[in-house]
């Protein structure tokens, strides 16, 4: 089906879930801008004309949480985007409320978020998950989010809206799951306000089953002095879409946007993601890595805005990729955009091969071609786990890394193909 | 010639008073075909220009590019501009010696009598060819040098060939409107395993108020040889916006060598930014045999708005690309330049290395693709992108599309943006320098890897533009 028709089909599905003046004002938008295509400049290496429900109909929720592995002791469930009481376990300083989408309005559907599938999920969330971190709370144990979905010919639609006081330190893990060969579709919005001197980090773990299709925005609004640490996931789906978006408002903040995707078969992954450097002495550090097999496309996007008077804004920005096999595919666009003169930005990309040297050197030791291979990808992922900085994500990550990922391809490895 | 240039004012804003020949203004079919027909052009040519206007009709003007650009009404142009001489120039003692003047002048000296640089020129004013220098000594060893008119009717199957084959009219909107209305610009042959015993150069004069310029160049170097071409441009300073849209087309066989060298200073407009022109520039260069070499070179100091991506097809196995460039913007100039890379054979490897100054209120854009087809096993491309900026209400910005297709391949892009580093100006100062000298100094260092790619004369050149242009712009 052509775009504009899948765009009149939503139109009118959509009209059904506008009920509140907020919803109808993302609805408004979405008339006019319709589902994102190829010719959009931010949009120019995914289609998805193949993987886009044909209409909109809203349809009985029926997932079930089936022992999703999380890193910490606590966890929200949210299945099909909505609150399940039964399976969730919170920390009592937390208070998470969940809150009817009739009643917000539009200050708690975030003004400048730019992706469409953002307004689309305005429309459609049935419940919105407040969560409040008061001031001074240092917890040390992570709070996992888990989505379970499993909804065809509709997106579930969670929503997380997260706020962290002063001088609060918190770390969130958010798992997206759902069923295996089943082709359903998620589409999540979380949000982040992070108050002065706060230090959040908010690692996303994408493991949907290989036939759904994801797209998932992050907002975040970083204060005085305070730290948004994001490290995005993927490694499921069919196609995905990850747009991340943090805005350094206050003087001293600093956002640290990193990920990994992980990707074989016909997979295909797209991050997207925008640093605003709003004022002067901010600072971005930005590290995503990719590995590439079978005939699996990556596309990388990552703008770093520096605003006019933005002065002695500092930011880096790397994006690597390896590509394993003869078919992968990667588009990568990693871009500066710097309208401040005291500034030290720098930017880079790679794409390359397994290098004969470290094979050589790790097999002068004694190892064999295939474990050599295997620890060489292990260790070129590993690089952008460790920029998380909570000791347990970052194993769980190597575990979700094994399971997902390494495992099955090493198989390839070992049978030689 | 180099020493004259270091005035704050643009030195090449005057205008030369000469009686020309001027087709009425807009655009329709009917100017086409005068100009075709002024030319005395064979029917294929005529027809190919047909088809491009008509293309041009349904297209779009570009709008993807970190530029703004006023639109531009077509009607209001000449197309086709030329001095007023006797029907054909046999030797140089004929050109009007008005526009002789004019490019002494500039620093180009046409006649043959000063050999002074050795370098073999043709002059382009306005939409004509006046005059090529060192025709006779080029034709001993079988290189074709002239204006394209002369090579259209002297060798009509060469250009018919070649001519659009890199760049057809459909490519984009102001290749279309070149396609249909270019006026002149220079034919270069280098025959099989002849390398051009002189540099090759093309000095383009815009004169004529409200015209556009569309000049075309092709170059095809046959297998083994090897040929440096330079090209340089000026304008008169005027209020009003002038269009430049050009197309160069560059063909390299089997291990064949060309080297295309630009110092761009079109008139940049004024402080307010009142005037320059648009250059709008589609160049583009196929490595169709295999070892074959293009580099581009390009120093881009002037126009208001510059729109401009040197680019290669690596096509042949082992083909290499190159590009170099030196963007300066300063008051209100706005540049969008980079370069494409497509690689398509085995092997073939490619060099970006691409540094922006941005001064006062200007915008700098790198925009560059690197293209990795599944054919192009072992390609290789580096990509260096610096920036740096002067005042703080200038902008850099980079947007380099990466996009790989092949395991094999290996893609490097590296880039920076920043000021002039204060330790860097304090280590100069300290060493007694004053502050102008010690920007300079660093500036040229900043440079210093695509000016030593220019040949020499050019070099010397470009690095006075660059000092010149900053001059007034550090406080």
């Amino acid at each position: 089906m052509k775009i504009e028709q899948l765009s009149e089909n939503y139109i009118n599905d959509l009209e059904k879930f506008a009920t509140t003046k907020a919803k109808r004002m993302s609805l408004a938008h979405f008339k006019k801008v319709g589902l994102p295509h190829t010719k959009m400049e931010d949009w120019l290496y995914t289609k998805l004309t193949d993987v886009l429900p044909s209409n909109f109909a809203k349809v009985e929720s029926s997932a079930t949480l089936t022992n999703v592995k999380v890193p910490g002791k606590f966890q929200i469930v949210l299945l099909n985007g909505q609150y399940s009481k039964v399976d969730s376990f919170i920390p009592d300083e937390i208070s998470v409320e969940i809150v009817n989408s009739d009643l917000l309005d539009e200050t708690d559907f975030r003004e400048d978020q730019k992706d469409i599938f953002a307004h689309v999920n305005a429309i459609t969330c049935h419940e919105v998950i407040k969560i409040h971190v008061p001031k001074n709370l240092k917890l040390e144990d992570s709070i996992s989010i888990v989505h379970v979905s499993d909804f065809k010919d509709s997106f579930s639609s969670p929503r997380v809206i997260i706020e962290a006081e002063m001088f609060s330190e918190i770390d969130f893990v958010e798992i997206f799951t759902g069923v295996e060969n089943s082709s359903y579709n998620t589409n999540a919005v979380t949000s982040f306000l992070v108050k002065e001197n706060a230090k959040v980090s908010h690692t996303k773990v994408q493991i949907e089953g290989m036939e759904s299709f994801h797209v998932a925005s992050v907002y975040a609004d970083v204060e005085k002095n305070a730290t948004f640490s994001s490290f995005s996931f993927s490694t499921g789906a069919k196609k995905s879409r990850n747009n991340i978006e943090v805005a350094l408002k206050g003087v001293g903040s600093k956002g640290n946007v990193h990920g990994l995707y992980a990707l074989t078969d016909v997979q295909h992954c797209d991050n997207f993601s925008i640093i605003n450097h709003l004022v002067e002495h901010t600072e971005s550090d930005q590290l995503f890595k990719g590995v590439l097999d079978g005939e699996s496309r990556a596309v990388f996007t990552g703008k770093i805005k520096i605003f006019q008077d933005a002065q002695k804004v500092y930011s880096e920005q790397l994006n690597k990729n390896l590509l394993l096999s003869k078919k992968a595919h990667i588009d990568t666009r990693p871009q500066l955009e710097v309208n401040a003169d005291d500034v030290k930005c720098s930017h880079g990309a790679t794409i390359g091969q397994m290098s004969e040297e470290e094979e050589f050197y790790l097999r002068s030791r004694g190892l064999s071609v295939i474990r050599a291979q295997k620890l060489l990808i292990h260790a070129f992922c590993s690089d952008a786990i460790y920029k998380v900085e909570n000791e347990s994500i970052q194993k769980y990550l190597s575990e979700v890394l094994f399971e997902s990922f390494e495992k099955k391809t090493f198989q390839q490895l070992e049978q030689g193909k | 010639m180099s020493k004259e240039i270091i005035n704050d004012e643009y030195k090449y804003g005057f205008y030369t008073d000469i009686e020309t020949e001027e087709f009425p203004k807009g655009l329709d079919e009917n100017i086409v075909r005068l100009i075709s027909a002024k030319k005395d052009e064979p029917e294929w040519l005529l027809e190919s220009r047909l088809k491009a206007f008509r293309l041009w009709k349904t297209m779009k003007a570009p709008n993807w590019a970190k530029l703004d650009v006023p639109p531009i009404d077509f009607e209001d142009l000449y197309y086709y501009s030329a001095p007023k001489q006797k029907k054909s120039v046999d030797s140089l003692d004929e050109i009007d010696p008005e526009i002789l003047a004019t490019f002494e002048k500039l620093g180009i000296p046409l006649s043959e009598q000063k050999r002074i640089s050795g370098v073999a020129v043709d002059a382009v004013f306005d939409s004509v060819s006046v005059g090529t220098t060192y025709k006779e000594e080029l034709e001993k060893v079988g290189v074709i040098f002239c204006s394209i008119s002369e090579a259209v009717k002297d060798y009509p199957d060469l250009v018919k060939r070649y001519l659009g084959t890199v760049v057809p009219p459909s490519d984009n909107y102001y290749a279309a409107l070149n396609s249909a209305v270019f006026s002149d610009g220079s034919f270069v042959y280098i025959p099989k395993n002849v390398t051009c015993p002189m540099d090759l150069s093309t000095y383009f004069r815009i004169n004529a108020k409200e015209t556009g310029q569309f000049e075309r160049t092709l170059i095809i170097a046959e297998e083994g040889s090897y040929v440096n071409y330079l090209e340089g441009c000026t304008a008169p300073q005027r209020d009003e916006n002038q269009l430049h849209a050009a197309i160069v087309e560059l063909v390299a066989f089997d291990n064949a060598e060309i080297k295309y060298s630009t110092v761009q200073n079109w008139y940049a407009g004024d402080k307010n930014g009142v005037g320059g022109i648009y250059n709008f520039v589609t160049k583009r260069g196929n490595c169709l045999g295999v070892n074959s070499k293009i580099s581009w070179t390009q120093v881009e100091a002037g126009s208001s708005i510059t729109w401009k991506y040197p680019s290669c097809n690596l096509i042949g196995d082992n083909s290499q690309g190159a590009f170099y460039s030196v963007a300066l913007t300063n008051n209100k100039m706005q540049a969008d330049t980079g370069t494409k890379m497509v690689h398509i054979g085995k092997n073939t490897k490619s060099t970006i290395i691409s540094k922006g100054i941005s001064a006062e209120q200007s915008i700098n854009n790198y925009r560059g693709l690197v293209k990795v087809m599944p054919s192009a096993r072992g390609a290789r491309n580096y990509s260096q992108c610096d920036s740096m900026l002067v005042g703080d209400r200038s902008a850099a910005n980079t947007f380099p599309y990466i996009d790989v297709k092949n395991n094999s391949a290996t893609v490097e892009h590296e880039a920076s943006t920043s000021k002039i580093s204060e330790d860097q100006l304090f280590y100069l100062q300290q060493r007694g320098m004053d502050m102008e000298k010690c920007i300079s100094m660093i500036v040229n260092g900043f440079c210093a890897d695509v000016f030593k790619e220019l040949p020499l004369e050019f070099a010397v050149e470009a690095v006075k533009l660059i000092e010149m242009k900053l001059e007034n712009s550090i406080g």
